[in-house]
């Protein structure tokens, strides 16, 4: 470069950008750490479990009450339609917990009694200055607060196995319908299907029909034995949807009926491709959290009655032989009790055009479903017909606090079951609906993909099961965050200690350096929401033991630079340059074995790998900059004789 | 301090340390295995808290006559701590084995309350320890990868070489000593890794450094000097994270043993390996000062200090 050398600055200063950077960035690594140090509230939640907003009047009225009972609050706030009512200890926690759910229970709104639910909640005690800038503590992990852990897998088999049924069916259609003479067709593993003919030329002109007609199947021609067979498979893309599909079925199901019992802070998370996590914070045994796992949704074809009018069913004059139901947007519907078609019968349901250009749901029905459809709507032309959809959850028995109660046996008492039903579209039959039809209206997509979803899982029942589960006492997880305190906190004044005997003024520097490392490996945690597990601690401990390594490494540089007879700034500057690389090489290795780590870890060991990783990256700047930008500040400016290192 | 240790000098004696050492691991390795925790080897897992001392065959007893068989009952850190682990295959239904457990117990005695329940399906074992040893193996090639390109080939089978021997020792360590293996103990054999690495970069930082640097001398030479001037860094580095583990170890809990001790182990073994195995790796493989010259293409910037006074 000819153009402008920089100005070269004496050794050991800074330009001030820098000395600010440091700065800047340590103060902000101080206010993203910041709200870990305010600890927990007692409190008690209490959510709508259909995820709407908490009336205020509702949190004002079980407030006054509270204070009747001479319980004393610290603080109540509604957030995202969730209230939580803040209180100073357990006891008070507990009674304004049982207030609550009697306040509840007792309620005269229906509406209020059946959908709030309350819970008891460890709520982060984060000033408000603080939470309005979006900061929020360290999450803690199940090791660490108590609580339940699942992890669940998606039976697939019977869905494979469901559409490799259809598959058969559908060939055999096929080939019916053009008169091609087949000798088997039969299903093989567990997602193919095997065609046999006489000769090739029947092979042949199966394989063009049935290529077009059958989607989602690769198709192989194949001779054996004189026979030619023609082998279908599942196709990545089928297998995946369907896969994908089931698994998010199942975790809405659980979420739904988490947020129904009333759990804080739950995690439903997708793992892989047919797991599922669950952590219930709070929840101390499994039989309460096995209890809410299974599926109970179903869907059924029915007429609407259009004999009799809406407004009188409404008034109250319900016709034995029908049922009054509420459309998704609200309005009512007077529909028959009987079925058309149950929903098992549904084999398919996706979104596409219609000729004016707004979205249609197809609907494909299996052979038997069609044939039904066919008689039943043949006979029932221009009269509108309802697809409902029931879900029945269980009722289990509380006591007056709102826990659950458990028999002998250690399983909860059911008591009863809340079904709701919902017409989710009423449409008008226009001609006679054969295994294939069609819904039309002037639909948005959204509501059009929603309800091809609904029909998709009224036929795609995948059931779960528990692979994994563990629960950890409260007093295990205070034990724990007390252990790893103490480790961390002895650990590092054993290292500061050390440092000092051995660096003097420079010991102090690096001291420094390792509190601010410290700090920094907090707020980036806090920051990016990770969460802290025991591993995690151990994991601090051990970046605290590895961090000084890079000012060791400096430091031993700069004593060799003196015996080699370098003037003090001179050896500062050399040290500090030669061991830049080594650094670099040295840490960029142990972060490929952390990354690694993540990549492979689930749950603790993740979150051992990720202090691991940040503590790495942050005790790099610490170790490099930060000591740097102190050290030229000590020993920049004036000519030294002496270092005291 | 100025060392002046001819290291490789011993290095036969060195190698013959390690080869007994690895012998003695791989035999423990195969003969009597790991004791795996339930992270590997599925099963259900109970701890339970007694409040005062209890003894391991009580717990038997009361479990034995209540027809719960096949347990695994150890102390956990107290002896009024107590794990019971159960395999998959007992035939008490999953859901009912919690509440049969607590009523055999409490049956024999009352003070007893239940702490901690883990649960695992054998197939997540299964999974596990194949995803583990594929980590294991993954990262042992990324690091090689890396090594080769900012060194030299030599060195990337040198520095591979210590990790496998530091692996491989505590792993053996784990066996001899029949501690339990879990998934933390995994995670601090992984952080070994990258620990013994830190170490070995730091000298072959230092070998390669100085075969720029010293005009005469034999590889052995460069080595050994540079083996000595890095010894303060190394023991100090050693030594402060020591400290660290020993507290974790002391007041970590009993859910952190196991990784303490591995990492204990793992730092030892670590500093060990990359004065001896990484270095005498490097040098059984030849080598030469003319392998480390290309890496240098930011030469005219890196030198511009240098030159000004």
């Amino acid at each position: 470069m000819i153009l402008g050398q920089p100005k070269q600055l004496p050794l050991n200063t800074f330009p001030t950008w820098k000395y600010l950077m440091v700065v800047a960035v340590i103060l902000l690594g101080i206010l993203l750490a910041l709200p870990n140090i305010f600890g927990e509230d007692y409190a008690v939640q209490i959510s709508d479990k259909r995820g709407e907003p908490v009336p205020q009047e509702v949190l004002t009225a079980i407030e006054s009450k509270l204070s009747e009972n001479e319980i004393s609050i610290k603080q109540t706030e509604l957030t995202d339609g969730r209230g939580l009512i803040r209180l100073i200890n357990s006891d008070d926690q507990n009674e304004a917990k049982r207030i609550a759910f009697q306040f509840v229970q007792n309620h005269e709104s229906d509406d209020i009694k059946n959908n709030l639910v309350v819970a008891a909640n460890l709520a982060a005690a984060t000033p408000d200055w603080l939470s309005n800038l979006g900061l929020s503590p360290m999450k803690l992990g199940l090791d660490l607060r108590g609580g339940v852990h699942f992890l669940l897998e998606v039976d697939l088999d019977g869905l494979f196995k469901k559409e490799q049924e259809k598959a058969v069916t559908s060939v055999k259609a096929i080939l019916y319908e053009n008169k091609i003479y087949y000798e088997s067709i039969e299903p093989r593993n567990e997602t193919a299907v095997v065609a046999r003919f006489k000769t090739q030329e029947l092979q042949e002109k199966a394989f063009s029909e049935i290529n077009q007609q059958l989607q989602g199947f690769t198709i192989q021609d194949q001779e054996v034995d004189g026979s030619y067979l023609l082998t279908f498979t599942m196709t990545e893309d089928k297998l995946r949807e369907i896969r994908d599909f089931a698994v998010k079925k199942n975790v809405t199901t659980l979420s739904n009926r988490i947020n129904a019992i009333g759990v804080a802070e739950p995690l439903i998370q997708r793992q892989g491709t047919n797991r599922i996590i669950v952590q219930l914070p709070g929840i101390q045994d499994t039989a309460t959290a096995r209890s809410i796992i299974g599926d109970t949704r179903t869907l059924e074809f029915r007429l609407v009655n259009t004999k009799r009018s809406v407004s009188e069913a409404v008034a109250g004059r319900v016709p034995f032989d029908s049922e009054l139901l509420k459309e998704s947007d609200g309005r009512p519907v007077l529909v028959f009790k009987e079925a058309m078609l149950d929903g098992e019968h549904v084999t398919g349901a996706g979104t596409s055009a219609d000729e004016r250009g707004f979205p249609q749901i197809n609907i494909q029905l299996d052979g038997a479903g069609g044939s039904i459809m066919a008689e039943k709507s043949g006979k029932n032309i221009d009269k509108p017909m309802a697809i409902i959809l029931t879900e029945v959850t269980p009722i289990f028995k509380q006591n007056e606090y709102g826990d659950f109660v458990k028999n002998e046996q250690g399983e909860l008492i059911k008591i009863g079951e809340n079904i709701t039903k919902e017409a989710v579209s009423v449409a008008t039959i226009q001609s006679t609906l054969g295994s294939s039809f069609r819904i039309t209206g002037q639909f948005t997509q959204q509501y059009a993909s929603n309800l091809a979803l609904i029909l998709k899982s009224g036929s795609l029942k995948a059931p779960i099961y528990v692979i994994e589960d563990s629960t950890v006492g409260p007093s295990l997880g205070a034990e724990n965050i007390q252990n790893g305190t103490n480790s961390i906190i002895i650990g590092f004044v054993l290292v500061l200690i050390f440092m000092l005997l051995r660096y003097k003024v420079f010991g102090v520097v690096a001291n420094i350096a390792l509190v601010c490392n410290l700090v920094l490996i907090v707020g980036v945690m806090s920051l990016i929401g990770a969460v802290l597990t025991l591993p995690g601690m151990a994991g601090i401990v051990l970046t605290v033991g590895m961090a000084v390594d890079a000012n060791v490494l400096i430091f031993e540089r700069i004593r060799e630079e003196l015996k080699d007879g370098m003037s003090p700034a001179r050896a500062i500057h050399n040290g500090y340059d030669a061991a830049l690389s080594t650094i670099a090489d040295a840490n960029i290795t142990t972060a490929i074995a952390a990354l690694i780590l993540f990549a492979i870890g689930t749950g603790p060991i993740k979150g051992f790998a990720i202090t691991l990783l940040f503590g790495i990256l942050t005790s790099m700047f610490t170790a490099i900059v930060g000591s740097r930008a102190l050290i030229n500040l000590i020993y920049g400016k004036k000519s030294v004789k002496k270092l005291a290192i | 301090m100025n060392f002046n240790i001819p290291f490789l000098k011993f290095k036969n004696i060195a190698v013959v340390f390690s080869i007994l050492l690895i012998i003695a691991s791989l035999t423990s390795l195969f003969t009597k295995g790991l004791n795996v925790g339930l992270d590997f080897s599925g099963g259900t897992m109970i701890q339970v808290k007694y409040d005062s001392q209890v003894e391991i065959q009580d717990v038997r007893k009361a479990l034995e006559s209540s027809g719960v068989e096949g347990a695994v009952i150890q102390y956990f850190g107290t002896s009024s701590d107590v794990t019971i682990r159960l395999p998959n295959n007992i035939d008490i239904p999953n859901k009912q084995l919690d509440a049969k457990v607590m009523d055999a117990l409490q049956a024999e005695r009352e003070d007893v309350t239940k702490v901690r329940r883990a649960f695992l399906d054998a197939t997540v074992g299964e999974e596990l320890k194949e995803e583990g040893g594929l980590a294991m193996l993954v990262a042992l090639f990324c690091i090689m990868v890396y090594v080769a390109i900012r060194f030299e080939w030599k060195f990337a089978v040198g520095s591979v070489a210590a990790l496998a021997h530091d692996v491989i020792i505590v792993a053996g360590f784990f066996s001899i000593t029949q501690i339990e293996f879990d998934l933390t103990v995994l995670a601090a054999i992984l952080a070994v890794i990258g620990y013994s690495l830190n170490d070995t970069i730091v000298v072959y930082d230092r070998i390669r450094e100085n075969f720029l640097k010293m005009r005469k001398g034999s590889p052995m030479d460069v080595m050994n000097r540079s083996l000595n001037q890095t010894l303060t860094r190394t023991m100090i580095t050693s030594l402060t994270t020591l400290l660290v583990l020993v507290a974790l170890f002391l007041v970590g809990g009993e859910l952190i043993h196991g990784f303490s001790i591995a990492l204990l182990a793992g730092v030892v073994i670590g500093t060990y390996s990359s004065i001896y195995v990484a270095s005498a790796a490097a040098l059984a493989l030849g080598v030469t000062k003319e392998d480390l010259m290309p890496p240098e293409i930011e030469k005219e910037g890196a030198d511009q200090d240098q030159i000004m006074p």
